[in-house]
């Protein structure tokens, strides 16, 4: 065999990239560098698009986006709630509508915010990001009292939910009517309506035959749901019941699930989706977090076993500052702990811990993450550019 | 041991390098020139003139070299990450991360003009770690600067109307206040 032709022969790996043109290239290498300005500082992309046409074309191309999430990966939690629906900012984006005072935040889940109006009960998904507020229809009849709900985006698993707070989403509620039993009940932005509601009645709530009043019923805490798989699952009764909710199938079915047989009523209870599909407990008791899994055994029933107890003052500052589990984040797969001092988040599989602010309220009600990129698509009329092959 | 392959590039101003074949196929671009057999007479960079292409080729040979002593450090013990910073020594074979660190540090403190000619170089001669390296400095620098700011910083012309930085500036008020 020639040699010459032999070391001639192409053993290229990867497609190579056809020639550029100097205008290409110096546009390429825009791309590059703002790719690289950090989630956490959002004014920094907008001022960026303001500089030349050529660095708005480069945020404006239509693959920024997807490629600043995958260089990023976690979105930034960009502000606080506090209780009522004011977006308190932790970082220096400032969405466009940040005061829904006069609601409640039931919810914060794929960019999406759930809100209560005080007032009329009226329920509000509220994307922080565009300033969008969608009002939901009446809630059927049968809740007396909506104790709590979620918002999510109706693709599941199939999406990463990093940017899908414009699309279709779904909202699940949870309530009690005055006869003591559960309702569930969703609702889908596609077809614009509520489901039937589905119940159940937890046996152990003994209600006197002549009671009338409207607070015999059981709470469900005001605590983000886990959504695992299919089902969203929340805490009620403090932390004593778990509320399962499937939101597939024919019957949408809502069913008991027993949290751990352990005294959880202290700090603060959450759960949360973990490895696998599984579902996680997590409470703080006498400043340790104390987190458990359920395993299905070999029967196929699922049990909870103590995966560990972390004593919080190894993560940070807590002596005599009453950490609070007041939440769980999916966006960052994070638990939240309050302290009379600050909020702090906790990633669930490192257990890296960051300080998101400083605590302002006593009651912090969500953390809204999310990713921040101008759309800069409007205005300037991109310029053909001069090709050098 | 055989001496190292070595190849000649040519930069835009007609210099000719001499470097190891490890350190300029740290170059996408010319490992695929090489790979074609296009090395006949020097490699041709009509894009690099011979002021950056020196500073890329430092970088370069530093990294390949580091890279080198990585994998023949591999058989033997590994170094201590912590064993005194002999920051006179360039020789390969002794450097570790943090010394790599530091030397990538020092090597994107240099004036903005050598920058961008750097992160052009890196983009046109597909030197990965370097483009982010040089893209993540012009990054930094950009952090908490006003558009005119930039503009200053890098030299760049303000090619907007009036009218059209108005209309940007309005749509997101709050990052210019």
């Amino acid at each position: 065999m020639p040699p010459a032709k032999a070391c001639r022969r192409r053993r290229r790996r990867g497609p190579r990239r056809s020639p550029r043109s100097p205008a290409q290239l110096v546009e390429d290498t825009v791309g590059e560098i703002l790719l690289r300005l950090p989630p956490n500082d959002p004014a920094s992309l907008v001022r960026a698009s303001a500089v030349s046409k050529t660095w708005r074309r480069a945020l404006a191309d239509p693959t920024f986006p997807a490629r600043y999430r995958a260089f990023h990966r976690t979105p930034p939690v960009l502000g606080v709630f506090w209780g009522d629906a004011v977006l308190v900012p932790t970082t220096s984006f400032r969405p466009p509508a940040a005061d829904h005072s006069d609601c409640n935040v039931l919810d914060c889940r794929h960019g999406r915010v759930l809100l209560e109006n005080l007032d009329s009960g009226g329920l509000f998904v509220w994307d922080p990001i565009t300033g969008d507020l969608r009002r939901l229809p009446e809630v059927p009849d049968i809740f007396s009292l909506v104790c709590n709900g979620a918002v999510l985006c109706a693709a599941g698993a199939r999406c990463d939910h990093l940017a899908c707070h414009g699309g279709a989403f779904l909202v699940a509620l949870v309530g009690a009517s005055i006869e003591g039993e559960m309702h569930a009940c969703l609702y889908s932005s596609e077809t614009g309506a509520w489901s039937a509601p589905t119940s159940a009645l937890l046996d152990y709530i003994y209600i006197p035959p002549d009671y009338t009043a409207t607070t015999s019923c059981i709470t469900v805490d005001n605590v983000p749901a886990a959504l695992v798989g299919d089902a969203l699952y929340f805490i009620g009764d403090f932390g004593n019941e778990i509320l399962r909710y499937d939101l597939v199938g024919e019957n949408q079915n809502l069913a008991v699930v027993d949290p751990p047989d352990v005294e959880t009523c202290y700090d603060g209870v959450v759960v949360m989706p973990e490895e696998n599909g599984r579902l996680g407990f997590a409470f703080v008791k006498a400043n340790s977090l104390h987190l458990w899994l359920m395993e299905t055994g070999p029967d196929g029933y699922g049990r909870w076993e103590k995966r560990r107890v972390i004593n919080l003052e190894t993560l940070f500052p807590v002596f005599n500052l009453s950490p609070y589990l007041s939440g769980f984040v999916d966006a960052i797969n994070c638990i939240v702990v309050t302290t009379d001092d600050a909020v702090f988040t906790i990633e669930l599989k490192s257990l890296q811990t960051r300080k998101v602010c400083k605590t302002e309220k006593p009651y912090c009600s969500g953390l809204y993450a999310s990713f921040y990129i101008p759309a800069c698509a409007g205005g300037i009329p991109p310029e053909p550019l001069a090709n050098g092959d | 041991m055989a001496s190292p392959a070595m190849v000649t590039l040519i930069s835009s101003d007609d210099a000719r390098f001499e470097v190891t074949e490890a350190a300029a196929t740290m170059s996408q671009t010319i490992r695929h020139m090489i790979e074609d057999g296009c090395t006949d007479g020097g490699i041709p960079l009509p894009n690099v003139p011979a002021r950056t292409l020196a500073k890329v080729l430092e970088y370069c040979n530093k990294h390949a070299a580091a890279t080198a002593a990585e994998s023949s450090a591999a058989g033997g013990a590994a170094a201590g990450s912590d064993s005194g910073s002999s920051s006179s020594a360039d020789s390969a074979g002794k450097d570790d991360g943090v010394d790599l660190a530091s030397f990538d540090k020092a090597f994107v403190e240099v004036d903005t003009d050598t920058l961008y000619d750097l992160l052009l170089a890196a983009n046109y001669l597909d030197v990965k770690t370097l483009l982010d390296l040089c893209c993540q400095k012009v990054a930094d620098m950009i952090r908490g600067k006003t558009p005119e700011q930039i503009r200053q910083t890098f030299g760049i012309k303000n090619d907007f109307s009036p009218e059209e930085e108005e209309k940007i500036r309005k749509e997101n008020q709050w990052a210019f206040e």
